[in-house]
């Protein structure tokens, strides 16, 4: 079992101090530093996915209790994103946990610890899963695509506009709406991943669907949406069937 | 990148838990280290006397960076260093048994990496700021005469500017001082004599601030009166005023002329300030000593929650409570809201009279609005204060300061927070000038702030929405918009660097490549 830890400086206090009351935890979660943890990027955590993390636990400021305001909620935010996509690409949402610890709640923390690698055992090690290892490998290249990607960095960076603050007519969108259509955005752009991820050799759409297990009027309609965007393109026709490959801007 | 030291230390059941010879063997297996050293102590004067000469980038594996970071700072001397900490997060947590040397082996290779991808020119995480001992003082009223007056006798230059043509703010409205019972004008020139001739604080009257920015020594302030000057620190001591209401005027007359006829009315609106209703009742008890036979009413909506304490206290002093509005309405001169000498205190308020049916009364008539801050919105947007819905200047990063600190040099002072009490207001100002020359004796040191990439930005205002410091700015270019940094303001929080769309902010002291090496760091273990 891997976790990767993140662990803002205020948080760290609890980690410290469950050294110095010597409560035992896993060896195997080391932690990342982080100011404050709303310094989290989806991208880190998909890094570390990729490195073969198999959990990612975050030790946050209590609720109202960020040192630096609103960091923690955008960081929960940020760590549901996380868990949404995880389930997206058929992977276990509960392969993210978090805890709120103050400086004191060094009993706590190491509790949630112990528990989060207790659940992580007996979903088992993530290459160990059902897939095998160069499909995880491919899942989470889509994954990393996802959370690279300007569009949907750009929509998710929008909640504070569209949901809490609203436009100039105080025209709020409701959180549930939010956050079912960013679930279906993560969705079209890691299924427009896995495709990008095989179109790197010039495929047909059909191939592309065997091998990613999307349906194949499935896979057509988003490569046809894929070269609108100029991100895949027309490569030739063999046997009377059009093959695309993914377009590698400079 | 020249090559890396590794030092670490055995104290403290390190070597216990940890094997120490292992970790030595690996780490001298990997190119980008010169040397591995394990020393007894690294806290001690052996150590220090052992590193003296050494030169290049330090990894120190040993203890907390709380408790121990300075040791290692002086350890260092100017040489970059990481502190990877074997004790509190892995020593004292794991048994050998159970893996305490692998994790050690990952932790070390963390810190080695975040290391190795620093930007050497920039490993100085603070770099010291020179403030200029020169102070802004916004508004005169009690804080800001207080604040000014202690800042001057301290040594400090201070420049007190005030919108209106007098000084004295609050005090100039009411006759006592609540809930003391000093008298108003002789704290007013308790705090004034003397300010301008012999204390030398330069009073710039009928002048606002305009613009600020921020500077080299501080901020330059753009005044009304086209002065441009560089400021070390600025007070805000701007106050706060009543809306739709008159207590103060009534205040002043009563106190004034010392008596008037006939009933009281306190009428209260809804969403009084608790201040103002505590202010209120406090003149009520003072008048019912005055006139044991008149009639005192409080009408008070049923939104306006009232405590226990001012039911009891109502009761005792014969003072009554009516929920509801007035019934009959108001009608006649409201002699409170003039100032006018020869004005009786009189109004003609239409109320059932007690038991029988409706007439009018002559009497005083009161009325309890909202207190709301003094500060306009474009004062406060200048400062990067956020206010809250009444006006007032909400209290920042309350976890790592006392309430008066907003930004590095910028304090809020007095009634611009909330409304409380004279004394406390100007106990507060005494307290900030302290702070503002501790300030400025203590050398302050700053973070370098988030760094912007104009070329990659898109103008999408993502950061200037989200930060809770208003430290980054989106301005209008021929092109769309661009967001700019203001470095003064940052914490380096990294909320907007990990949101932005586009990758453009970066962090000087932990980037995005630094993170990066390090889960690739940990991975490979």
């Amino acid at each position: 079992m891997k976790i990767l830890g993140f662990t803002c400086d205020w948080a760290g206090f609890a980690l410290d101090y469950a050294g110095m009351q010597r409560m035992s935890y896993p060896a195997d979660i080391a932690f990342i530093n982080l100011r404050c943890s709303a310094r989290f990027d989806l991208a880190d955590g998909v890094q570390a996915l990729s490195k073969g993390a198999d959990g990612l636990f975050f030790a946050l400021c209590p609720l109202g209790d960020c040192h630096y305001e609103p960091g923690n909620h955008h960081v929960l935010a940020r760590i549901n994103h996380l868990a949404d996509l995880l389930e997206i690409a058929g992977l276990r949402r509960d392969r993210v946990a978090f805890y709120h610890a103050d400086t004191t709640y060094a009993f706590g923390l190491a509790q949630a610890i112990n528990g989060f690698e207790e659940k992580l055992k007996e979903f088992g090690t993530l290459s160990s899963q059902a897939l095998g290892r160069p499909e995880l490998v491919l899942r989470v290249a889509a994954m990393k695509r996802v959370c690279t990607s300007e569009p949907v960095r750009w929509i998710l960076s929008k909640e504070l506009e569209l949901v809490r603050k609203g436009n100039v007519f105080d025209e709020k969108l409701d959180p549930q709406d939010y956050d079912t259509m960013i679930k279906h955005i993560l969705r079209e752009e890691y299924e427009k991943g896995l495709i990008l991820e095989n179109l790197k050799e010039p495929c047909s759409a059909v191939d592309v669907a065997e091998a990613t297990g999307i349906t194949a009027h499935r896979v057509f309609e988003l490569i046809v949406e894929l070269e609108r965007e100029t991100r895949a393109r027309l490569d030739k026709i063999r046997k009377e069937r059009p093959l695309y490959v993914e377009v590698v801007d400079g | 990148m020249e090559k890396v030291k590794i030092f670490l230390c055995q104290g403290c059941e390190i070597s216990q838990k940890i094997d120490l010879e292992k970790l030595k063997k690996h780490f001298n297996s990997l190119a980008q280290v010169q040397s591995v050293e394990i020393l007894a102590q690294l806290g001690d004067g052996a150590a220090r006397e052992h590193l003296n000469g050494v030169e290049g980038a330090l990894l120190f594996g040993a203890c907390d960076e709380r408790t121990h970071g300075s040791i290692f700072e002086n350890l260092a001397r100017s040489n970059p260093y990481q502190l990877v900490n074997l004790r509190e997060r892995c020593a004292w947590v794991h048994d050998a048994d159970t893996g305490a040397t692998e994790k050690a082996i990952r932790l070390l290779s963390m810190g080695l990496a975040e290391l190795t991808t620093r930007n050497t020119q920039k490993h100085l995480t603070e770099w010291d700021l020179d403030l200029l001992h020169r102070v802004l003082v916004i508004g005169a009223g009690p804080a800001g005469l207080a604040c000014a007056r202690a800042l001057a006798e301290q040594g400090i230059d201070v420049v007190l500017i005030e919108k209106s043509n007098r000084l004295g703010g609050t005090l100039r409205r009411t006759r006592t001082v609540w809930p003391s019972g000093e008298d108003s004008e002789k704290l007013l020139h308790r705090l004034y004599d003397g300010l301008q001739d012999k204390l030398h604080v330069t009073v710039y009257q009928e002048t606002e601030l305009v613009n600020l920015e921020e500077s080299l020594h501080g901020y330059e302030v753009k005044l009304s009166n086209d002065a441009e000057e560089e400021m070390g620190a600025i007070v805000v001591a701007t106050g706060m005023r009543e809306v739709s209401g008159n207590l103060f005027e009534f205040e002043y007359r009563w106190r004034d002329r010392g008596k008037f006829r006939g009933p009281l009315a306190f009428e209260v609106k809804e969403g009084v300030h608790p201040f103002l209703l505590e202010t209120a009742f406090w003149d009520a008890v003072m008048l019912r000593h005055e006139k044991p036979e008149e009639r005192i009413v409080f009408f008070v909506p049923e939104s306006v929650v009232l405590s226990e304490g001012f039911k009891e206290g109502a009761e005792k002093h014969n003072i009554e409570i009516i929920r509801g509005s007035i019934p009959g309405g108001v009608r006649g001169v409201t002699g409170v809201m003039s100032l006018r000498p020869d004005r009786k205190l009189r109004v003609i308020v239409k109320m059932p009279r007690r038991g029988t049916g409706v007439t009018g009364w002559k009497g005083a008539h009161v009325k309890l609005g909202k207190l709301v801050g003094n500060l306009s919105e474009n004062l406060a947007q200048a400062l990067r204060i956020p206010q809250d819905t009444n006006g007032y200047l909400a209290q920042r990063r309350y976890r790592i300061r006392s309430r008066d600190v907003v930004h590095p040099g910028i304090f809020v002072v007095g009634g611009a927070h909330t409304p409380m009490p004279m004394e406390e207001t100007i106990n507060h100002a005494f307290v900030v000038a302290a702070r503002i020359k501790a300030l400025f004796d203590s050398k302050p040191k700053r973070l370098p702030g988030a760094e912007i990439d104009s070329e990659c930005c898109i103008g999408c205002g993502y950061c200037a929405a989200v930060c809770p410091y208003g430290a980054p700015i989106l301005e209008r270019t021929d092109t769309g918009h661009k967001a700019r940094m203001s470095p003064r303001f940052c914490t380096l929080c990294g909320l907007c660097i990990a949101g932005c769309p586009v990758f453009a902010i970066s962090d000087p002291v932990k980037s995005r490549e630094s993170i990066k090496a390090q889960i690739d760091a940990w991975g490979k273990v």
